[in-house]
């Protein structure tokens, strides 16, 4: 019987393609991989960046807003703003850049017969990073790469909205884009499904741009955006907020008509009764944002089914060596700044692996880190040196009283002060070397982050 | 405006653009008229894509006749017209001692119409040919010729190749009226479409959902039909593609199946319920459904990576559930597919096949021409070419380098070809399903605006005049500055 | 002798990423409008104090929006006030701005309009333009 299937696309068929080599290859050119390769310049690293737009700067770019810049440039700045200072810093560096490329394919070869661990950073494996752009296919060599790739919004589909799928359904980000970046009008009368950032701010975007807003549907019973945003955003214009309301049907079989609301019980599923059509030409969906990892996974790197990145050290390597991920790629961020940060890290580990300058090849420890309690998960997934590491983590659900503890075993390490938490907020945990040491003499493999409310007196 | 043909066909689905391929070879004017604005918009386009193998229908039925002999010719028909075709084949799981029953009665069914090396098979069996079905399956029926296409490829290539030939085919003309003359007339039938009249002296009813309204107009058949209803499911890729698992079938349908795609998805279909004609809703409790039935099949599926959920209206003829082929008895001249349902894209090719035979036996003279093109080049598909191709490509025309659609790794040359191909797509879902722009996973949250401006520049319109879909379906109105 | 309602008011202060909970008694005379801010709590530095009075005599918002752009590689340049301008003339400023068409090359912090709506303050592009 005749069989038609695909022919596999042979990454390693690469003879006639071009290659140039570079100690650090950063995969994504938004706020993360800006800063990775710039740490990684600043290390002495030979440093390219890889851009699938035409420009550096990523989602930034169209998120005009302001609130980016409170951290790192202690000043408030929009996005394009904080991007803008971060482009100029790479254009004044000799920081290869690949613009309008896409990267197919990461292969981590062992080449070179690299076999003897002595001979140090001489050995590491070379990543190639193939990619393609309008000149044409190239490829990249690394001895270390950093994935910044950052992340996608989670669709109609993957929440099951049921209905009809007539045009007019957007994710907040693709109706960003139209508006901030296209001169489009994506419709006149909206709905927003979600108070995640996003949501908010496209609510304050389409109230100035003409479009009115119905409301802000959140299926949770509170706002999964930062407490500024739902003021600015939507009390300034007198945007009501439902919670514990969801969009159960969507109406219209060419262009929307309008959205069924209903009211949903404490396991988040609709009320029948609650039932309430309102009439809208748009819906919006803020539903959440998933690090975009295809390309990491296909390059054999492991990820963590809570976060959806990749499972990193403390060093944000991934369990590939020489692969790093820092920014979105690795954990959905709430501030760009927290991206910065991270990824300036990031950049500086891949640079200090990729000159063999980098403490121990040879790690001092393996223990992994685990979530607990409300945690939904913890970051990194391993801990490889007994040096200060920053736990990142969020919580599921908002608490008024809880507080951070540190397990190994049954024992206690370290508890944190009791306060609020709340999911819309990544949460840092600085770990002190003389806790993961302590674990370390218990004869632990893991460590909990566990995060647990308290009795309110 | 007034056109006259040797044949219409009304209906540019999976049946008519098989059947105008079928009929493209001779030495015929042949028009298809399509209401909507694009090929497959209607059953095709809701549809699971398995090529069914034909152990199903009960033997003596129209159905029974036409599904193996269809599942038999795809081989040809995707080699012919370049559309992907996985011939994997299937496993009905039974799950205890009546499944067991049930199976050999297939077994039996697929013996009496014709399919191929049927097996009943064991647990050992089982997982060799799919490990991932589960481990409770006692049993199953091995069906070895089993497969699955893209629905819309195939209907898509089928009418190009025709269009290639010289079918002319007329979009958004839905038929609104019909007039028969006398049958010595050389145009008896007269179609009123907005879009002008067309005549012709045979007529082909291949509309689908429609068939029975075509019929009606024409004076023929009051076909009673009934919109059976079904969600569909499309999951994320997986590493390794699943082979099409089915349960033991039901009355009415052939129960949930879950099945890799020739794109390496997993597609889960269908449900079955009888709703309002044109309801094409998605349902909370037939998509849980989906999700539970296809659990039951393969435990470990990840359920959570829904990237699509659709569905759409088989065209079922109350009373006989089996398909209509043949000339109308009431007007001459006037020859009918309808009832096109489940298993209509396995049987495609044979109801086309079947077509000819019976135009043939009323006395439709049938000339083969000289210069018909059998073959249709499929367009580059930038993502699965080797990397030399995809090199030489971006030579010929940066375009080709440049991604628009990143989950599917889509340049914008495919889409611009995609637009240009004889008949090419005209709105953003029918780039969609030529090229697959926007079909991946983020459901073209990052290209859609990319693709918006693509058309409105291929087809010379403003971007508040590209259509998502059909009609109606704007997606941005003008421009929000510069302007007063 | 006052005649004047108190009420006590709860908002997030939004000067920094700590989104310190303000708890503001305020009194109101005859026609509502804030007449005194009585007491501020809840604010961990200053800049609460500040914000909480700002905010219950006159909003300040930056606003931020595009501006339309002729021969650049971007159709639209993201624009803000350079400082916060009252909240109550936003859709004003909107409504002026629509019509605006500025020429590439542009860069950062450039005015695209000075003194807005008397404001004193100008509005300033976000990002660099190149020409197409």
């Amino acid at each position: 019987m005749a069989e038609f299937k695909s022919s596999a696309i042979d990454c390693n068929v690469v003879e006639a393609v071009q290659t140039q080599a570079f100690d650090v290859v950063v995969i994504g050119g938004g706020p993360a991989g800006m800063a990775a390769a710039l740490a990684a310049h600043k290390a002495g690293a030979r440093v390219a960046i890889v851009e699938r737009e035409q420009h550096l700067g990523g989602i930034l770019r169209q998120c005009i807003h302001p609130g980016f810049g409170l951290s790192h440039f202690k000043q408030e700045l929009t996005g394009p703003e904080y991007a803008q200072r971060f482009i100029d810093q790479v254009r004044a560096t000799d920081i290869a850049l690949f613009l309008d490329s896409m990267v197919i394919g990461i292969d981590s070869g062992e080449d070179t017969g690299a076999s003897s661990v002595d001979e140090g950073a001489g050995t590491a494996a070379v990543h190639t990073v193939t990619l393609m752009n309008p000149s044409g296919m190239l490829q990249l060599t690394g001895r270390a790469v950093v994935l910044a790739m950052g992340c996608r919004e989670r669709t109609r589909s993957e929440i099951k909205i049921p209905g009809s799928r007539p045009a007019g359904v957007f994710t907040a980000g693709l109706a960003q884009r139209y508006i901030n970046i296209e001169n489009l009008k994506p419709g006149s009368r909206a709905v927003i499904l979600g108070s995640g950032d996003i949501g908010l701010i496209m609510a304050r975007r389409c109230t100035l741009e003409g479009i009115s807003v119905e409301g802000v549907y959140e299926l949770m019973p509170y706002a999964n955006g930062l407490r500024r945003n739902v003021k600015n955003c939507l009390d300034d214009f007198g945007i009501p907020l439902h919670l514990s309301t969801t969009v159960t049907r969507v109406i219209g079989h060419d262009r929307v008509e309008a959205v069924e609301v209903s009211q949903v019980d404490e396991r988040l599923a609709p009320i029948p009764g609650t039932e309430r059509i309102v009439p809208c030409d748009t819906l919006l969906l803020s539903v959440g944002l998933i690090p975009e990892n295809e390309l990491s996974v296909a390059a054999g790197v492991e990820l963590d089914p809570r976060t959806r990145g990749a499972v990193v050290d403390q060093c944000l390597q991934t369990g590939v060596p020489g692969i790093f991920a820092c920014g979105n790629v690795l954990h959905v961020h709430d501030l760009a700044d927290n991206v910065t940060a991270e990824s300036e890290r990031a950049g500086a580990a891949a640079a200090a692996y990729a000159l063999g300058t980098g403490a121990g090849a040879v790690p001092d420890c393996e223990l992994s880190v685990s979530p607990a309690g409300i945690a939904g998960y913890a970051l990194p997934g391993r801990i490889t040196a007994v040096a200060l590491t920053k736990l990142n983590f969020r919580v599921r659900r908002p608490v008024n009283a809880a507080r951070v503890r540190i397990l190994a075993g049954d024992e206690e390490l370290l508890t944190g002060k009791v306060r609020p938490f709340k999911p819309s907020v990544m949460e840092s945990f600085p770990l002190p070397p003389k806790v993961i040491q302590r674990a370390l003499d218990l004869g632990a493999s893991e460590i909990v982050l566990s995060v647990d409310p308290v009795e309110e007196e | 405006m007034t056109e006259t043909f040797d044949i219409a066909i009304v209906g540019a689905g999976i049946t008519g653009c098989a059947i105008a391929r079928q009929l493209a070879r001779f030495d015929l004017s042949i028009c298809v008229v399509e209401a909507a604005n694009d090929i497959a918009l209607g059953a095709s386009k809701a549809n699971g894509g398995l090529v069914h193998a034909g152990y199903d229908p009960a033997p003596g039925t129209v159905k029974a006749q036409v599904n193996a002999r269809g599942c038999e010719l795809y081989g040809t028909w995707a080699q012919e017209l370049g559309f992907l075709f996985c011939r994997t084949g299937s496993m009905v799981l039974g799950f205890n001692d009546e499944d067991r029953a049930h199976l050999e009665k297939l077994r039996q069914n697929g013996l009496a119409n014709g399919v191929p090396q049927l097996a009943i098979i064991g647990p050992e069996r089982i997982h060799e040919l799919e490990p991932r079905a589960s481990a409770q399956a006692a049993c199953a029926l091995w069906c070895p010729s089993t497969g699955y296409v893209d629905p819309f490829e195939v209907a898509i290539a089928a009418l190009e190749n025709a269009v290639d030939n010289g079918v002319r085919f007329m979009r958004s003309a839905p038929v609104e009226a019909i007039e028969v003359a006398g049958s010595g007339d050389d145009a008896r039938f007269t179609l009123a479409t907005p879009v002008g009249d067309v005549r012709c002296r045979y007529l082909i009813n291949a509309a689908g959902n429609g068939a029975a309204d075509i019929s009606h107009m024409a004076g023929a058949e009051e076909f009673q039909m009934v919109w059976r209803q079904g969600n569909i499911v499309v999951l994320d890729k997986e590493p390794r593609t699943l082979m099409p698992l089915y349960p033991v079938p039901t009355p009415v349908s052939k129960g949930v199946i879950v099945t890799g795609t020739v794109h390496g998805n997993t597609v889960i279909t269908a449900t079955a319920a009888v709703r309002e004609p044109g309801d094409t809703q998605t349902y909370a409790s037939d998509v849980n459904a989906l999700l539970t039935g296809a659990r039951k099949l393969v435990p470990d599926l990840d359920t959570r990576h829904v990237v699509r959920a659709f569905a759409g209206g088989r065209p079922v003829i109350q009373g006989t559930n089996d398909f209509f082929i043949g000339q109308s008895a009431v007007v001459p001249g006037l020859f009918q597919a309808a009832g096109i349902q489940s298993p209509g894209v396995a049987s495609a090719p044979a109801i086309a096949e079947r077509m000819e035979l019976v135009m043939r036996e009323t006395g439709v003279e049938l000339h083969e021409r000289a210069d018909w093109n059998p073959i249709r080049r499929a367009p580059d598909d930038f993502d699965r070419a080797p990397l030399t191709r995809k090199e030489e490509l971006i030579e010929s025309d940066p375009a080709w380098g440049q991604i628009v659609c990143r989950c599917e790794t889509v340049p914008e040359a495919e889409i611009v070809a995609a637009i240009r191909r004889q008949p090419g797509a005209v709105s953003v879902e029918g780039v969609k399903r030529r090229c697959r722009a926007g079909m991946g996973r983020c459901q073209s949250g990052f290209c859609q605006s990319r693709v918006v401006a693509i058309l409105a520049r291929e087809l010379g319109c403003d971007p508040s005049e590209v259509l998502l879909e059909d009609a109606g379906s704007w997606l941005v109105e003008g421009p929000l500055k510069g302007v007063r | 002798m006052s005649t004047n309602a108190t009420e006590t008011l709860q908002f997030n202060c939004t000067t920094c990423p700590s989104e310190c909970l303000l708890t503001v008694e305020v009194e109101r005379d005859a026609d509502g409008a804030v007449a005194e801010v009585r007491s501020v709590t809840g604010n961990s530095c200053p800049r609460g104090n500040r914000f909480a009075h700002q905010e219950l005599t006159c909003s300040m918002r930056v606003l931020t929006t595009t501006v339309a752009v002729s021969g650049g590689d971007e159709a639209l340049l993201p624009v803000r006030t350079a400082e916060a301008i009252p909240l109550a003339l936003h859709a004003q400023a909107m409504a002026l701005i629509r019509g605006l068409v500025v020429k590439a090359p542009i860069r950062m912090g450039d005015a695209v309009l000075e003194n807005l709506l008397n404001t004193n303050i100008n509005l300033i592009a976000s990002m660099d333009i190149d020409p197409a």
